[in-house]
């Protein structure tokens, strides 16, 4: 390779012309080349993993266990687990019905979310992160993730303010929650009445019935900028009720998906359009894991990115019913 | 020139067809940092590494998108198939690599050779997640030599060093507003507190360590350890915990009698560290925003109770004990914010009291340097002291509180 051939020829006349001479092997390599990027180009976008959500270790807590939960990351369930970092997290804890707990740890715990449990009834497990990055090498990226979130009508406002085809730019926050029951037999709330010892059983029924006359701290909203709230625990329901709101306000006709992931680990997923109030049903009778998830999107509020997306996710489980 | 174009083409195409691979094998594996927790005994240093092994043999590097990477993540992917054993003879074999793409050295830079202790490597599972290996690395300590750093290539990527210790930060639950309210300020900088440590460090891919000193025991001295909780107890007081100051004014403005003052004292040590203990363990706790204006107030009775005379009577000592458990509870919120180590939780609580006590008794030295040493054989000293004392400091208390439930 002659160095300043190349810099006498700043048009690259010198290599096209060469290129005719080219033999068959380095067309066929050229060709080849040319079609793998193509195949390539459709699996752009892919690079970031869709959900982030709070992924509890095990199903049965009671007073005095250590609440554990993974960051995870992934897609369909799938998800890598993350340390804890709290650089990269703005808010994180535990909510039940008389405490709150900020989230403590050290850098690099795993599982990232360790805190105890101190009472019984219905938590909330808190996450939010900071400000994160992604780049979207052309459009055609862009466009793929706002398809999949039914967000196409953002593709004309990015033509309409006149941004850039390549490079698009966006920062994005994660909300996470999780909801868990803690009862003070070794069941559920729902087998309370087969659990060995019957005075603990009788107390689950007691702090069930006070919990109905006043509002559950863990089923309140909590100021999430994306945020997703049940009216009802789910554990046990048929079906659930939620809510999506964006700074507080319910975002109608917004794309919320759940997946849900049966005790043979097969994953499915479910897509519905919240209604005029922001609320979307979903059935939940399987046992099994269970995440809601809906993503927004708005013009970045600085000059640090062109749009900036807010990801919300809720995760709960549902036990085996007991055969009546 | 032809033949460049076409090694040029070749080359091209290799890192495409692998790249393919690689896109469609697997999916994007976020590159997390590896974690290694590092403890320092008399004879050894340990080094237990919780990796990505297949990323680490692989050197996939950081960027993992940029297209250089594509053979790696060729060879990420057949790693990752792989069963433990056949995994970690691939690993023996590329131990030396390994050794030598790592330099733990010693204050005067001199590099301690390392062994592989140990390897845990879990089955093969989801291969769409990585999975993480437990790989243990001992070197042997050098004698007289109280200083370590660390260095991989850049392409093993992060890694978090965490020597042992009870090091733990804190997260708001609630959410920081713009409306900055002084609760909320504190919350953000609680977030921020987690300054740059040598006991659990960030290390960026390519990037050498902070040094991390320990001493002639093994046991790091950077840490949190018993010296350690003893300052935070005492920083708490001086110069951090004016309104407990305030209090201990208040006290001592009584009576310049030591009689009274020990009792005082010891009665609102006793008090606090009920709650303290209790409010740590969690068993009682009550919201700061019902015990930080209940403290401010505490100040403004003791003090007004300095006006009506200064007679030491039992009824004294019982308001100093209702009023030291009210300030148990706010040593409990800064000390759960800090975090106790659970394998010395009594001794580090123990700690910290010692660092309360200390404070508080530091601030009856010098009230008693400044004013009860000169003015206490004055048959006035109730005119001169007591009462423009109790007067100034019960104001002060009664603005915070006033502050504090937001009537100001």
């Amino acid at each position: 390779m002659n160095f300043s051939k190349r810099m006498s020829d700043p048009c690259g006349r010198i290599q096209n012309g060469l290129a005719d001479q080219r033999r068959p092997s380095a067309i066929l390599l050229q060709f080849l080349s040319t079609a793998l990027s193509l195949i390539l180009l459709l699996n752009t976008g892919t690079l970031r993993a869709h959900e982030y959500w709070l992924d509890p270790v095990g199903s049965q807590w009671q007073i005095g266990d250590l609440l554990q939960a993974d960051i995870r990351n992934g897609d369909d369930f799938v998800g890598t687990a993350f340390p804890f970092d709290p650089e990269s997290l703005a808010r994180a804890g535990l909510i039940s019905d008389s405490k709150r707990q900020g989230l403590r740890g050290r850098l690099g715990d795993y599982p990232a979310f360790q805190l105890p449990v101190q009472e019984e009834g219905i938590h909330l497990l808190l996450l939010e992160t900071t400000q994160r990055q992604i780049t979207y090498d052309d459009l055609e990226a862009f466009e793929k993730f706002l398809g999949e979130h039914s967000l196409d009508e953002f593709s004309e406002r990015h033509q309409q303010r006149d941004l850039p085809e390549t490079d698009i730019s966006e920062t994005y926050y994660r909300y996470c929650k999780a909801l868990l029951t803690v009862s003070s037999s070794s069941g559920t709330d729902l087998n309370f009445q087969t659990s060995a010892a019957s005075n603990d059983g009788s107390d689950a029924v007691d702090s069930q019935n006070a919990t109905h006359n006043r509002p559950i701290p863990a089923l309140q909203l909590q100021d999430q900028r994306l945020e997703l709230v049940v009216a009802e625990n789910p554990l046990g329901s048929e079906t659930v009720s939620v809510q999506v709101l964006f700074e507080g306000v319910p975002l109608a006709d917004r794309q919320i998906e759940l997946f849900h992931r049966n005790e043979s680990s097969k994953v499915e997923k479910t897509i519905k359009q919240s209604d005029d109030e922001g609320h979307a049903q979903f059935s939940i009778a399987a046992a099994g894991d269970y995440l809601l998830n809906s993503v927004w999107i708005e013009e970045s509020p600085d000059s640090s990115a062109h749009w900036t997306t807010y990801w919300a996710s809720l995760f709960f489980q549902q036990t085996n019913k007991q055969d009546d | 020139m032809t033949d460049s174009s076409l090694t040029t083409s070749a080359a091209r195409l290799l890192v495409l067809v692998s790249l393919l691979c690689w896109c469609l094998g697997s999916q994007a594996h976020e590159l997390r940092p590896t974690v290694a927790d590092i403890s320092i005994t008399p004879d050894f240093i340990d080094i237990s590494l919780r990796a990505n092994l297949e990323a680490l043999m692989s050197e996939i590097g950081p960027t993992h998108s940029d297209s250089d990477d594509a053979p790696q993540a060729m060879v990420y992917d057949r790693l990752r198939q792989l069963p433990p054993a056949t995994l970690q003879a691939e690993f023996q074999e590329y131990l030396t690599r390994f050794f030598s793409h790592i330099a733990l050295t010693s204050d005067n830079g001199t590099r301690l050779p390392m062994a592989l202790a140990s390897i845990s490597i879990p089955p093969v599972d989801d291969t769409r997640l990585p999975r993480d290996s437990i790989i243990v690395l001992q070197a042997a300590r050098p004698s007289n030599k109280n200083t370590i750093s660390w260095f991989w290539a850049s392409h093993y990527g992060a890694i978090i060093l965490r020597v042992d210790s009870a090091e733990v930060s804190t997260l708001p639950i609630d959410s920081i507003s713009n409306e900055s309210s002084a609760e909320s300020v504190s919350e953000a900088d609680l977030v921020n507190s987690t300054q740059p440590s040598t006991v659990t460090q960030y290390v960026k891919p390519g990037d050498i360590s902070h040094p991390i000193t320990f001493d002639s025991n093994g046991v790091n001295t950077r840490g949190s350890g018993f010296g350690d909780y003893i300052l935070i107890g005492f920083e708490h007081i001086i110069p951090k915990g004016l309104d407990h100051i305030l209090f201990v004014i208040g006290l001592f403005l009584l009576a310049p009698r030591f009689k009274h003052i020990a009792w005082q004292v010891s009665m609102f040590t006793v008090a606090h560290t009920l709650t303290l203990a209790l409010g740590i363990t969690g068993l009682f706790s009550l919201p700061a925003q019902v015990v930080e204006p209940l403290i401010a107030l505490s100040i403004t009775v003791i003090c007004v109770e300095n006006l009506f005379g200064d007679r030491f009577r039992i009824s004294r000592l019982l308001i100093v004990f209702v009023f030291g458990l009210l300030h148990g509870l706010g040593f409990a919120g800064v000390l759960s914010d800090i975090g106790l180590p659970t394998s010395q939780f009594v001794s580090s609580l123990i700690a910290f009291n010692v660092g309360v006590e200390l404070g508080q008794l530091a601030i009856v030295l010098i009230c008693f340097v400044l004013v009860g040493w000169w003015f206490r054989h004055k048959s006035r000293y109730r005119a001169i002291v007591t009462i423009p004392g109790s007067l100034v400091v019960g104001a002060v208390g009664l603005f915070w509180f006033l502050q504090r439930v937001q009537l100001l």
